[in-house]
């Protein structure tokens, strides 16, 4: 395959500026699919991309391109999944790239996710093509999207290509500017095989599918090869691209885009980010920038019905083959019983894999209340790493603890930054910068710790700015915080579910909170229940349960013992679905108290 | 007969069995009430009934029954006119001609002085009124046909005819205020009946009274005013030298109990007549279809299997015994249960709920009013 005639570009937006409806226009105008085949968003495969409108996996499609200079070129279009959340997976599938069309809504101009995404794709010397989508829209203002691209991105946006992705318009043009503007790849054919793994999943027919982008060298069948951060060596069993079906094929030289099958069974022997070589003649560089991806939000999940464990278990490993970012170990609960400790990239990767497993698999779940991973220094001087609040060494021996931060980038229009600062302070946001735009919007950056923006967070500025605010976050670091662990005692046997770590300042809120909270969904027993929230011995917060005064089914005529038995029987059964927590019986919807909070 | 005589001792009324006939009508039905009763219209319909009730009794019929209790109930007995009322007494009396006790339910207006003497030319030793309240208002909601009136009238002519009878108190009512139900007790005061059944109301879906509260037109007691109710009913009856020797029965001395409801809670023997009646022989639970028109045709093939396994024993045992004053014994929980069964019972005792007592558990008053939840929680230990 010739270099020259090769393009490899990804799309990057915010989420709703048309990216997956482009790529659709994409295909069908090079005839990749044929337009009565195109489902709407056709590369989000999965129901759950389609109905959240967002893109989870990252996918990969080879086009035929016929340009006006009469010659055949073959575009790799790699869509990026399309979240924070996955944040690792786009640095990834940027770096197999050499150009990126960026797409702005010409109604809402530049967006949060717009910065963060251009600003990756500068990283990696992507040649960078503005799009201005949706222009069939009255609201539309090309002028002022232009400005945007050149004010807020630094992005010269003359020569930016006009579109309506919904009716074609502008494609053309689109493809065109692809083939003259983006590089074609460089490489060395001659080389040792150098090529980036940026995306695998787990086909049950076929075992792991990986995607690869060829650096240098070539791959071929039968070819044996190294994968270098596990130093594992695999044979190649088959060879292909996606056009967009998988079709097999000789051999994947410089700068070619396709994938690999292996005799390979586990997803997580096949990271992204790794580079693959030839194992009889390896490279002495592998790529750069490889990186295991580490969890950043952890949560307990327990199936409803303790029955369900084992099927619990399994569901997991079926998701865990093809997201090897989702980590999981057996938990045990004194409240909750048997369940799993699961890592996630962020609460939408939590909400995802809940959804999923709920959905695909049939599972009922209580889910504990999510925490970020604490690092925490001991007087001794070492550090630990702290994922459950109940793993908090006692605090006698902690010299302090420190929380990941994120830096929170904030667009909206002006009337709302009051009301976006009063939300931002309230979750221990610190200013670093406000930016005017054009008078009539800000960017605001907050230093915000990434606990306090696990729940509720999105939805709230989303509220608070009638929908207008976009946000992005990205990690910044570990910073001391004064922390404590705030634990639930009900009749003075501290429940380990309901333990939560929150900032000493707003302790004593949350702690009266969840005790009245839990006051009105524990029901009232045959004895007094007291609720109290405690930071280590010191109580601050308590609320009694009366014990209950009337429960009685008097009559008994006329022999009919059996109906009474019944009415008990319906009262055993409803004790049955609660957990005990001693001699105290709480109710599933109790644990969820600590999910939500005012 | 089976489980039912095993364990009896001499003259205990343990060993005895009772016999129950449920009549199925009424003059007009109650607006709390759910039991099978029909409103008399037709008395061709109580003819048919009493010949039914004649076939099903002869057919079911046991010479050597040994003792035995008989009650009437219903529906209202009293509700037949005088002939029927006769025939009835009749029919029950060919078959079951000495039982040990002998009662019959009435409602206050429904029993005149003629009835009263027909009750007591037939042998009947015991008449239950269903009284309920002495509130007319309270008597009103209920939708009873009687006033407090009648009932003071009737109970009047009834004890010159029976040393022993009972009045039947509903307490808790929906509507119903404090002041009603003091007015009712210091009723109850001036009257000193020889046994009262003081039930808390229950609220049975698909009644009138249901309804209504469903609608929000009348409201159902919190349980602080419930609890206020209960502690005013039963310490009137204590304070008067009343025995509360069931949740819901007081008696002024030991010979006024009501052995057959004894029989019901000390599992014994009972045999069910009329439609939805229901008996329990040989371990197993029948129940008489509630449909007096399919009764009228075969009166013979009425019963119903409910239920005859030994976990329905045990739990049925707890359910009982623990009603009464005498309580639970352990004796007659298996040995593998025991020790169980035990452990609850002195969490119970911690909270005040019940007193152990020898190898007995016995409800407290405090426990009594949480009876239902006791009675789960033992049942726990039988899992």
């Amino acid at each position: 395959m010739d270099r020259e005639l090769i393009r490899n570009f990804a799309i990057i937006a915010h989420v709703d500026h048309g990216k997956s409806t482009l790529a659709d226009r994409l295909l069908e105008k090079t005839g990749t699919v044929p337009p009565e085949k195109l489902v709407e968003q056709f590369l989000d495969k999965m129901d759950i991309e389609r109905e959240r409108g967002i893109t989870i996996k990252a996918q990969t499609v080879r086009m035929r391109y016929n340009a006006r200079d009469s010659r055949s070129y073959i575009l790799n279009l790699i869509d990026t999944p399309g979240h924070v959340d996955f944040n690792y997976e786009v640095s990834r599938s940027l770096a197999a790239c050499e150009g990126a069309i960026l797409v702005v809504d010409a109604t809402q101009g530049v967006e949060a996710q717009t910065i963060a995404n251009t600003y990756l794709a500068v990283e990696h010397n992507l040649e960078i093509i503005p799009v201005i989508n949706k222009i069939d829209l009255p609201s539309a203002d090309i002028e002022r999207t232009k400005r945007d691209i050149e004010d807020i991105l630094g992005i010269d946006a003359s020569e930016a290509i006009c579109v309506s992705a919904k009716y074609g318009v502008g494609i053309d043009e689109l493809l065109e500017a692809i083939v003259k503007r983006v590089p074609p790849p460089k490489g060395d054919l001659n080389k040792p095989l150098k090529a980036l793994i940026f995306d695998s999943w787990y086909d049950s027919y076929r075992g792991v599918v990986t995607t690869i982008r060829v650096i240098d060298g070539f791959v071929k069948k039968g070819m044996k090869i190294l994968l270098m951060s596990t130093g594992r060596v695999f044979s190649i069993e088959e060879v292909g691209v996606f056009s967009p079906d998988p079709t097999p094929c000789d051999i994947l030289g410089p700068g070619e885009v396709g994938y690999i099958i292996t005799g390979i069974k586990d997803i997580r022997d096949t990271r992204v980010g790794d580079t693959i070589t030839d194992a009889n003649n390896p490279t002495k560089e592998p790529f750069p920038g490889f990186k295991k991806v580490k969890p950043m939000v952890f949560a307990g999940l327990y199936p409803v019905n303790p029955d369900d464990y084992g099927n619990l278990r399994e569901a997991l490993e079926k998701l865990q083959l093809n997201d090897a970012s989702l980590v999981f170990e057996p938990e045990s609960s004194g409240a909750l019983g048997y369940g799993f400790r699961c890592g996630f990239l962020g609460s939408l990767h939590m909400e995802i894999v809940k959804e999923r497993l709920e959905r695909e698999f049939d599972l009922s779940l209580i889910i504990t209340a999510p925490t970020v991973v604490y690092r925490v220094v001991k007087k001794s001087g070492e550090g630990v790493m702290v994922d459950n609040p109940e793993k908090l060494p006692d605090p006698s021996t902690i010299d302090r603890i420190e929380e990941p931060y994120v830096l929170v980038t904030v667009i909206t229009p002006s009337e709302y930054v009051g009301n976006l600062i009063g939300l931002l302070i309230e979750r221990r946001g610190r200013e670093r910068k406000t930016t005017y735009i054009d008078g009539a919007r800000v960017i605001m950056e907050y230093e915000v710790p990434f606990a306090e923006i696990l729940v509720d967070f999105h939805d709230k500025i989303k509220s608070l700015s009638k929908g207008y605010a976009s946000i992005d976050y990205e990690f910044i670091g570990y910073f001391e915080s004064d922390l404590v662990k705030l634990d639930i005692l009900i009749n003075g046997k501290p429940v380990d579910a309901l333990s939560v770590i929150v900032h000493r300042s707003k302790a004593y809120e949350r702690g009266r909170e969840l005790v009245s909270k839990l006051k009105e969904l524990i029901p009232r027993q045959l004895f007094e229940i007291a609720i109290q929230a405690a930071i280590g011995k010191k109580v601050i917060a308590r609320e009694t349960i009366k014990p209950l005064r009337k429960d009685v089914l008097a009559k008994c005529y006329g022999g009919d013992v059996t109906r009474k038995k019944k009415l008990l029987e319906k009262q055993k059964e409803g004790k049955k679905r609660m957990k005990m927590i001693g001699k105290v019986e709480i109710p599933q919807e109790a644990f969820l108290a600590v999910l939500k909070h005012n | 007969m089976k489980r039912g005589n095993q364990t009896g001792k001499e003259g205990n009324p343990t060993r005895i069995k009772g016999i129950y006939v449920h009549v199925p009508f009424c003059i007009k039905k109650c607006r709390y009430c759910d039991f099978y009763s029909l409103e008399l219209r037709e008395s061709y319909l109580v003819e048919a009934y009493l010949e039914a009730l004649e076939r099903e009794i002869k057919d079911f019929f046991e010479p050597n029954l040994g003792k035995y209790t008989l009650y009437i109930g219903g529906g209202t007995p009293t509700a037949l006119d005088f002939c029927s009322l006769r025939k009835l007494l009749e029919i029950v009396g060919r078959y079951f001609g000495s039982p040990v006790e002998f009662t019959v339910e009435a409602n206050p207006l429904t029993l005149d002085r003629e009835k009263l003497g027909l009750l007591k030319d037939y042998g009947v030793t015991r008449v239950s009124l269903g009284v309920q309240s002495f509130s007319d208002r309270v008597l009103r909601i209920l939708g009873r046909i009687h006033t407090s009136r009648d009932a003071i009238e009737t109970i009047e002519n009834a004890s010159h005819f029976f040393e022993n009878f009972n009045i039947d108190m509903i307490y808790s009512v929906p509507g119903e205020e404090l002041d009603d139900i003091i007015l009712s007790f210091d009723h109850l005061k001036a009257i000193r009946p020889p046994h009262v059944s003081a039930y808390a109301f229950t609220l049975e879906e698909g009644t009138p009274i249901y309804r209504d509260v469903m609608e929000g037109k009348l409201t159902v007691d919190d349980e602080d005013t419930f609890r206020y109710k209960y502690d005013h009913v039963l310490s009137t009856l204590r304070t008067l030298g009343y025995e509360q020797y069931e949740v819901s029965n007081f008696t002024s001395s030991r010979r006024y109990r009501c052995l057959h409801n004894l029989v019901y809670w000390m599992l014994r023997d009972y045999y069910g007549f009329g439609p939805s009646a229901h008996s329990y022989f040989g371990g197993v639970r029948y129940e008489n279809r509630k449909d007096l028109y399919s009764y009228i045709k075969d009166p013979k093939n009425v019963k119903t299997i409910v239920s005859q396994d030994d976990s329905d024993f045990l739990k049925e045992l707890v359910m009982l015994s623990l009603r009464t004053s005498c309580g639970l014994s352990l004796r007659k929980i298996p040995d593998s249960y025991r020790s169980a069964v035990l452990e609850h019972a002195r969490d119970l005792e911690e909270m005040g709920l019940v007193n152990i007592l020898n190898d007995r558990i016995v409800v407290t008053d405090e426990g009594y009013s949480v009876l239902s939840s006791i009675i789960v929680q033992i049942w726990e230990a039988l899992d």
